[in-house]
């Protein structure tokens, strides 16, 4: 009974440096995952297979891939961008653009400047082409969502210098909603995926993203994942 | 009597150099946004590392050097 309140059965201060919680990769290295845990990963990676190509928006499991707050030993098992379908609305008006300044040759708008004026009109015309496509490009490009073996991150790039980067560790995940709806979003499997979470940011949308339903089941595996490590954490 | 005729006799200065030095600003701007998008790109290069990123970054380079280009041709031909 003493023993208990005594020796071995207190608990040890723990240092203010320690208090934030470890990766799970280090309280559990490869090696001494249970046969369970294995499992449950084997099933995920089995789910999801392998990307190659960057300009994916599905891109699972990365190699050639890492994000600036990434841990040493953090994984990274998706990373979602908007679906490629979503491209097009911005590309319909870029071939627009590119092939306006040729309705001059029949339709002369700009016949009241001098020649040396519409060359220039004509080339300012292309650099914001250019520009709007650039933009474009980068808000889908960077846009991304990552889950990884310890969170979920969020990187939006909002305006041309504000980016906000919200991530919340996969246990502090409560609620995982999607939403599918609509002819296009049905016929190309994409839709937006709603997480709840007890982190400081309460709410992430994975919004547009390839095939959602896929999404959930892997962060419902990948809870499961953490539950047991925190679980056999506590055991070992 | 026509606009340009009109503009030059109350000003006294044609207005096709007003609506140039009007260009040249708006090019300027123009260039200064092209260089916030290089910054842009180096900054979300650096929060995404991927290994095809470089490509981003010269297209960005390009779009600034063909801003730069546009510059002092308008300053040349205008």
């Amino acid at each position: 009974m003493a023993d208990i309140y005594s020796g071995s059965a207190k608990k040890k201060p723990v240092p203010a440096s320690s208090t934030k919680k470890k990766p799970s990769s280090e309280k559990l290295p490869e090696k001494t995952r249970s046969p369970l845990l294995k499992e449950v990963r084997k099933e995920v990676y089995d789910m999801i297979g392998k990307t190659r190509n960057p300009l994916s928006s599905f891109v699972a499991r990365p190699t050639s891939l890492n994000f600036e707050t990434q841990a040493d030993n953090e994984k990274i098992i998706l990373l979602l961008r908007r679906h490629w379908i979503t491209n097009l609305r911005w590309l319909f008006f870029a071939v627009l653009m590119v092939l306006a300044p040729i309705l001059l040759i029949s339709v002369p708008l700009l016949s009241f400047l001098p020649d040396r004026f519409q060359l220039i009109a004509v080339l300012m015309w292309y650099m914001f082409t250019t520009a709007y496509v650039l933009e474009s490009f980068l808000s889908w490009y960077f846009n991304v969502y990552i889950i990884t073996d310890e969170r979920i991150i969020d990187i939006d790039f909002i305006s041309l210098i504000y980016k906000e980067v919200s991530d919340a560790d996969i246990e502090m995940i409560q609620d995982v909603t999607y939403k599918q709806g609509g002819i296009v979003r049905t016929m190309f499997n994409f839709g937006t995926i709603l997480i709840q979470t007890a982190a400081e940011k309460p709410n992430f949308e994975f919004a547009d993203v390839p095939n959602p339903a896929l999404v959930v089941k892997i962060l419902q595996k990948m809870r499961m994942e953490e539950r047991q490590e925190e679980l056999e954490g506590r055991i070992r | 009597m026509g606009f340009e005729n009109f503009f030059e006799s109350v000003f006294n200065i044609s207005i096709w150099i007003v609506a140039k030095w009007l260009v040249e600003i708006a090019l300027l701007v123009y260039l200064v946004f092209a260089v916030i998008v290089v910054r842009q790109v180096y900054m979300m290069t650096e929060v995404v590392k991927e290994k095809f990123n470089w490509i981003v970054k010269i297209i960005s380079w390009i779009h600034l050097l063909f801003a730069i280009l546009v510059i002092f041709l308008s300053l040349a031909i205008l």
